[in-house]
């Protein structure tokens, strides 16, 4: 037995200085500041193998809306097609055409290939991602629809790339409902698709309705409308057109949908004299008061687990913004800058929280983001009049917000980091209010 | 070992022989009804005929990621490294991942910038790398030979670290949601700047930032050749993508 215990223990001893010998046998290299955050991604030329090559148009506008989509979520940096070292013929569009050395050398992580056939009416497109380091195809699509449906499928093929590669819902399915001035005073609420695309009108009431709201499936609509007189919450199922009205007495603002919810809402009601938040269903039944204190306490937001709410609140004086743990009840102040802090917004991801932010000097309205902890406070406006009403896209990449920096007041787009700010739509009258829905719409 | 009987009185499986039989057309006529009910007409007929490809010929062509580029004959010649430039440049097309060789001028101008910042490091403090100073380093397991200049190394340190970087490209929504994620990777290069070998040491448990890793190494291939005397150059690096917000 001794014997043994000691070979044991000699053994480990070896293990051990030789380990450590290895171990010290390495020099050692910190990289932690990735150079880029985009993919270069490289798009061939269509393909095309249509009888007498028909469809010329048709194909250019699927070419430019796919480099459109491909490029508005951010994700991608589109390789300049005159990096490519072959041809635009010579470029193979099957994996046993395709040299990956020829891609893989100019730096391009991911080679996109399209093989297109127009026939009248038909359309034919085939789809291939490459991974150029790997040699190996990521996602391969044929679809067959009518050429009036090449906006929906190259929307579906991009959603598929996205879903491949983050394992994650893309934004392309999703849409922004927003609120728009029409004729003498009155304002509309809108909706679009995620790029700005096909604005419709929802509302139709030649009032005022404002704060339109998402509902988790994205198939309703709650908003409060003047439509009467008086302040009332609207809820529209947008399949099948049906309204439904609820009328508190007094003032109701700023409705929210409860996490994953389609039933549940958070509202600002007066019927105790002060403004308060409540849970409400969608029968305008009272099922919880949220907040309990002097002051107005408005614009309810819950984070990506339901547990903690958001909300504006002039307890202390000024609005700013508290955060409301529903498990315990207990509150906590996160805005401590500029006059006053409204409009927040939190992430459908992360403990981010998006709002606008008054500041005292320059007379400006600028959109800042901020950790649901209290750190990170990071201004992604500045120097561009009033920014208002910030609202997440569905993966938590973009934000939607108001801006008045061309002088009416138009709906913006930025990546998270308050790069990119691009306006989403041209339209007549002014946009407000945009709201982001849900990332899979299907109506 | 106990023996069981088997016994055959039939009857006492009778009812649950109808029970199932019960059962079981109760279920069918479930599935039939209910599916009729909650059929469905848009998805006979779609508007979109959407298939997915799968691929046959794609079977790891080159996916291997362990061995990237072999030079045989780079230990050689180890005081020539430009000679052996030559040689990986003529075999570009087979070995394409050689990348053209830096200009010679270039490379001593950047020597001396080097060295003038490498003076400010020494100053300033420690430099890009872990304070590994506490360890002894095996020099023969790391450069082979005992006798080389610590400062041509670490200059050769800094190159390296640049250039990857440079080359790593990293987005945080493809990669999964983990805290304090490092990924180590070996690599051994060879006089000439070439890789010999690429090993993953540690994991990060995100495939993804494993692979945007190996990417980045492979894209900035060849790396300057190795300070004279030097036969190889066993260094690991260390990826946090700790530089995102």
């Amino acid at each position: 037995m001794n014997k043994k215990k000691l070979n044991i223990i000699s053994l480990f001893l070896f293990l051990f200085f030789f380990c450590s010998k290895s171990y010290a046998g390495y020099d050692y290299i910190n990289i932690s500041n990735p150079f880029l955050n985009k993919i270069p991604i490289a798009i061939t030329s269509f393909k095309n193998v249509s009888k007498d090559g028909q469809g010329k148009e048709t194909i250019k506008e699927i070419e430019d809306l796919l480099h459109h989509y491909i490029k508005y979520i951010g994700f991608f940096n589109i390789i300049d097609k005159k990096a490519f070292i072959q041809s635009d013929e010579k470029i193979g569009s099957i994996s046993s055409e395709i040299n990956f050395r020829d891609w893989s050398s100019i730096g391009t992580e991911l080679l996109l290939t399209t093989i297109v056939k127009v026939d009248k009416n038909e359309l034919r497109l085939e789809f291939r991602l490459f991974d150029t380091f790997k040699s190996r195809l990521i996602v391969g699509k044929i679809y067959r629809t009518k050429i009036a449906n090449k906006r929906k499928t190259i929307k579906t093929f991009c959603d598929s790339i996205i879903k491949r590669l983050t394992g994650k819902d893309s934004i392309y399915n999703s849409k922004i409902a927003f609120v728009s001035t029409v004729g003498k005073g009155a304002k509309e609420i809108f909706v679009c698709d995620f790029d700005g695309y096909a604005p419709k009108r929802i509302t139709n009431k030649n009032s005022i309705s404002v704060s339109p709201a998402w509902s988790y499936d994205g198939r309703k609509l709650a908003f409060v409308s003047y439509e009467k007189g008086e302040q009332q919450l609207y809820i529209k199922n947008l399949i099948t057109n049906e309204n439904s009205v609820m009328n508190f007495n007094g003032i109701t603002i700023a409705p929210e949908w409860a996490k994953g919810s389609n039933t549940k809402l958070a509202t600002t009601l007066s019927i105790s004299g002060d403004q308060e938040i409540y849970f409400i269903n969608t029968s305008g039944k009272i099922i919880k008061r949220l907040t309990k204190n002097y002051g107005i306490d408005i614009s309810p937001t819950f984070s990506p687990s339901g547990k903690n709410m958001a909300f504006v609140s002039r307890r202390s004086g000024s609005p700013q913004i508290y955060i409301k743990n529903l498990r315990d009840n207990s509150v906590r102040r996160l805005t401590y800058t500029g006059r006053y802090n409204t409009s927040p917004s939190w992430s459908p991801i992360e403990d981010k929280i998006v709002f606008e932010s008054v500041d005292n000097k320059k007379k400006e309205i600028n959109i800042c983001i901020i950790n649901a902890d209290g750190s990170n406070f990071i201004q992604l406006t500045s120097n561009s009049g009033a920014n208002e009403a910030p609202s997440w896209s569905p993966d938590g990449s973009l934000i939607a917000f108001a801006s008045n920096r061309e002088g009416v007041s138009r709906i913006y787009v930025m990546n998270n980091m308050g790069t990119e700010q691009r306006r989403l739509l041209l339209y007549k009258g002014e946009q407000t209010f945009p709201v982001w829905s849900p990332a899979n719409i299907k109506w | 070992m106990k023996k069981y009987r088997i016994r055959n009185n039939y009857r006492v499986y009778y009812p649950y022989f109808i029970l199932s039989f019960v059962a079981h057309i109760l279920f069918f006529f479930m599935v039939t009804y209910s599916g009729s009910l909650h059929l469905d007409y848009s998805q006979i007929k779609p508007e979109i005929i959407d298939v997915n490809l799968v691929s046959i010929n794609d079977k790891e062509k080159s996916s291997s990621t362990s061995i990237v580029n072999k030079t045989q004959d780079t230990k050689t010649q180890p005081s020539e490294p430009n000679v052996v430039y030559e040689k990986a440049g003529d075999k570009e097309k087979a070995i394409p991942l050689n990348k053209k060789a830096p200009d010679k001028k270039k490379r001593i101008d950047s020597k001396e910038r080097l060295k003038n910042t490498l003076e400010r490091f020494k100053t300033e403090s420690k430099t890009e790398t872990v304070d590994y100073s506490n360890i002894t380093t095996n020099t023969a397991i790391a450069y082979g030979t005992a006798k080389i200049d610590k400062k041509q190394v670490l200059t050769y340190k800094q190159k390296l670290a640049i250039s990857i970087q440079r080359n790593w490209v990293y987005s945080k929504y493809f990669s999964k949601n983990i805290k304090h994620k490092e990924v180590r990777i070996l690599i051994k290069i060879m006089p000439d700047g070439s890789v010999n070998e690429i090993w993953t040491k540690k994991k990060s448990g995100d495939n993804y930032l494993d692979e945007t890793a190996i990417k980045s190494i492979q894209k900035s291939i060849p790396f300057p050749p190795l300070p004279k005397g030097m036969s190889f150059y066993n260094i690991v690096l260390i990826f946090t993508p700790e530089g995102l917000r």
